[in-house]
């Protein structure tokens, strides 16, 4: 159970901002905690708790590391693009350095929320379990991080219509 | 709690959608993962050693976790002798990407009960579930000093599943389980009958099982869940949500 729930770990730790060259050693950090608790983990909660440890062990990561990368316009001109180019894999990649540079104007604590619903699919009551947060309190985090993400991505979207009005 | 919609059930031709949607198909690479399940095989086994000396029968690691352990340490350890090896050969040959980290490296350390030997007839005794006691077999650790790349995965208890396919089977699962998460119960069926094509023998059977009761529960088809239910017994550790089904399909 816990082997079927590392790309998902991976996943939430690689959007929760931490990089991608550190990812592999915070999931395996994650997976030593997970196995000492192994015991004590209660049955049904194995995705939440792997959830939940990854989330502090990203949050701890962070904390250690505070560095914020910039958006790139040319990333984002050549995502843009109505006739991209043929190298698909190389426009996902860009895409996802976008994503991580918008997420990274979120609180963790609201980006921990918005990647677990937008992107995990998980429902609210689990972000609830597995933050252990106020149904309340996830919603209200939700609600805050949707609304800073579309933000950040009007920004993003304006400066790309002004770089090629100039152009 | 109302949910609002969520932006890749939306229209995806937003810029929104499109930067979400390229986190999708983010996945470890298979060096990652591979590493990894490298480490849970390792730790997972010291874990269980740990708890058979300190704990009581009840609070012990359970069996069904232990052999879950032991068949993916054994499909992951001959990526652990490569990895072992090649740093015991000397670091300067390991490409930049192969770079050990901290936790990983650590692994080398970690005493390894299950770990493979080479031979067929070096099957472990299976822990005896009736005596409580999770204490890994001792088994001796054989590492070939160089591996092939094209080497099949050393045999270990009844696990015949070729290393190769563990990614391919935990992208099946992990797409399965998307779908379910999203609510899709006829997408999730998909995903459980091609992992059961792809992999009829294959590692995950019970978690696969679970979900297809789930997704079968959500259509309102209890007949059948009832069914599943039966053959999955007590569900082992994920019984608790087998009875969450059964009091949906009573």
């Amino acid at each position: 159970m816990v082997a079927a729930y590392l790309p998902n770990v991976w996943r939430f730790v690689r959007r929760l901002g931490v990089q991608e060259h550190d990812v592999d050693d915070v999931v395996q950090e994650v997976i030593v905690i997970v196995a000492k608790k192994l015991a004590l983990i209660a049955e049904g909660s194995e995705r939440a708790f792997m959830m939940s440890t990854a989330y502090r062990v990203a949050s701890d990561h962070r904390r250690a590391r505070k560095r914020r990368p910039e958006v790139d316009l040319d990333d984002a001109r050549e995502l843009s693009d109505p006739n991209p180019g043929p190298d698909a894999l190389t426009e996902q990649h860009q895409a996802r350095r976008m994503l991580d540079s918008v997420l990274d104007d979120l609180p963790l604590e609201q980006r921990a929320v918005f990647v677990l619903y937008e992107l995990e699919g998980a429902t609210m009551a689990e972000i609830a379990e597995t933050l252990e947060l106020a149904p309340g309190t996830v919603a209200s985090r939700l609600r805050r991080a949707r609304e800073l993400f579309e933000a950040r991505v009007s920004r993003l979207e304006r400066s790309l219509s002004t770089e090629r009005g100039e152009e | 709690m109302n949910e609002p919609k969520r932006y890749l059930d939306g229209d995806r031709g937003t810029l929104s959608a499109r930067l979400l949607a390229s986190a999708e198909r983010d996945a470890p690479s298979d060096r990652s993962l591979q590493r990894a399940l490298a480490l849970a095989a390792a730790v997972g086994a010291a874990t269980a050693t740990g708890s058979a000396g300190a704990t009581t029968a009840s609070s012990a690691v359970s069996v069904t976790v232990w052999l879950k352990w032991l068949a993916v340490g054994a499909l992951a350890g001959g990526v652990t002798a490569q990895i072992g090896s090649k740093l015991l050969d000397g670091g300067s040959e390991a490409p930049p990407a192969a770079r050990p980290s901290s936790v990983a490296s650590a692994e080398l350390a970690v005493p390894m009960p299950p770990s493979l030997t080479t031979g067929a007839a070096a099957a472990p005794a299976l822990p005896s579930a009736s005596s409580g006691s999770t204490t890994p077999p001792a088994l001796t650790v054989a590492v070939p000093s160089a591996l092939p790349p094209s080497a099949p995965a050393a045999p270990a208890a009844s696990v015949e599943v070729p290393k190769d396919t563990l990614r391919d089977e935990l992208t099946r699962i992990d797409a399965a389980q998307r779908r379910q998460a999203a609510g899709d119960a006829a997408g999730t069926l998909a995903e459980l009958d091609a992992y059961q094509r792809d992999f009829p023998k294959g590692r995950f059977q019970s978690e696969a099982a679970l979900l297809r009761a789930e997704a079968l529960a959500f259509q309102g088809k209890c007949v059948t869940v009832r069914r599943l239910a039966e053959e999955a017994g007590d569900g082992g550790v994920l019984g608790r949500r087998w009875a969450a089904l059964r009091q949906r399909c009573p």
